[in-house]
């Protein structure tokens, strides 16, 4: 079972996780795999990560998704993601998550992506 | 390379490996493998139904640098049992024979459309969704296909067969082209993105960032005649040569390039008459 833990206020304060910054963890069977993390005045700060061994399941999906959302409950129209037009991990993910190509550049996609 | 399950699946359909390595056919091909400015600087359509087929995607857009640029040395990027939920969620599909894949793959057709982008007549390219299809489908079509004559109605019954539905996108060549002419200009950074409305819908029309912070927001037309003007004003011989590089390379290149700039075509070609 596939879990999403947001990281409240009072232990971002205790972590010293910027305020600004909203952290997602990944639980899998009660075990943390991965997480993500936010940041309400800065999405180039946005970050994934899902453990190596977890890799290759569809749970950076999951959790990318997840990400969306929480720009979209911040109040974001859609975000840009640039990245290597060979990365088709990331391809997979933003086109699954209704992506669309506005630019590229020496093999470099630039897609905006609606929330 | 060739783990278990992919002996397995070659072994249930009396592959003769050693010929079909050999086949031109088995060999794949990349978007830079086809046209290098369309790998680096393509813009292409929405996506449209369509059926294509597999004789005629050559190969994957997403993974450039094949590591095997083989169909069947390619076979254990997708599958392995003992791999993890990448490798081994489509196993199955290498226990249909080459009589049963088609009508075996055709749910998935309709709910997980298989996303092809057309680079040049007759090769296509699969993009983010079908690779593992592809995969297999590719080598049951190679393996019928060995030895047949294209022209010969053996061929074209098995062309047949493998022809499947798929998302479609097309090349748009004027973007493209225009985005490599601005994006490689020696004298200027013009940055190209396509504009799209609030429904995030593509105009068909491009933006333009240029230097000094302006924008323009152009359609075909009046991004040639932009194009046009700046090229007119070009003095740099690099820079044409290069043109003219690609232009000796890639019959849609030249074309684009004589058909829109025809009074400045012996500019860019040197000279030469073609």
């Amino acid at each position: 079972m596939i879990e999403f833990i947001k990281i409240d206020e009072e232990i971002k304060k205790i972590l010293g996780i910027d305020l600004s910054e909203n952290v997602v963890l990944v639980k899998k069977d009660s075990k943390v795999i991965g997480c993500g993390k936010v940041n309400k005045e800065d999405c180039s700060k946005t970050y994934i990560f899902i453990e190596t061994e977890c890799r290759g399941n569809g749970f950076g999906k999951l959790l990318f998704n997840k990400i969306l959302e929480e720009y979209k409950n911040i109040g974001f129209a859609d975000i840009t993601i640039s990245f290597s037009n060979d990365n088709i991990v990331i391809k997979k993910i933003v086109t699954g998550a209704r992506g669309i190509p506005v630019s590229v550049v020496n093999n470099n996609v630039t897609y905006v992506i609606p929330l | 390379m060739l783990n278990d399950d992919v002996l397995d699946f070659i072994k249930k359909n009396n592959m003769d490996l050693k010929k079909l390595l050999q086949n031109d056919s088995s060999q794949l091909s990349t978007t830079n493998d086809i046209n290098r400015i369309i790998g680096n600087y393509g813009y292409f359509s929405e996506e449209e139904d369509a059926f294509v087929s597999v004789a005629d995607i050559v190969g994957y857009n997403c993974i450039q640098d094949q590591q095997n640029k083989n169909i069947f040395l390619n076979f254990d990027n997708f599958f392995d049992s003992q791999g993890d939920g990448y490798h081994s969620r489509s196993i199955g599909m290498l226990n249909y024979s080459s009589e049963e894949i088609i009508e075996g793959l055709r749910y998935s057709f309709k709910e997980e459309p298989i996303v092809v982008e057309a680079i040049t007549e007759g090769k296509h390219l699969i993009s983010t969704n079908g690779l593992h299809r592809y995969t297999v489908l590719r080598s049951h079509f190679v393996n019928e296909s060995y030895g047949l004559d294209e022209d010969s109605i053996e061929y074209k019954k098995v062309r047949e067969k493998y022809t499947i539905p798929v998302k479609l996108k097309k090349v748009d060549l004027i973007k493209t082209y225009a985005n490599f002419l601005l994006s490689t200009h020696p004298d200027f950074e013009i940055f190209m993105s396509s504009e799209f409305d609030n429904n995030y819908r593509y105009t068909g029309r491009v933006i333009l960032e240029l230097p000094n912070n302006k924008r323009l927001t152009l359609d075909d037309d009046e991004l040639i005649r932009f194009l046009k003007q700046i090229l007119t004003n070009t003095k740099c011989s690099d820079y044409f040569e290069r043109i003219n590089n690609y232009s000796a390379k890639y019959d849609s290149f030249r074309t684009f390039i004589a058909e829109n700039f025809p009074d400045i075509t012996r500019q860019i070609m040197g000279g030469k008459s073609r």
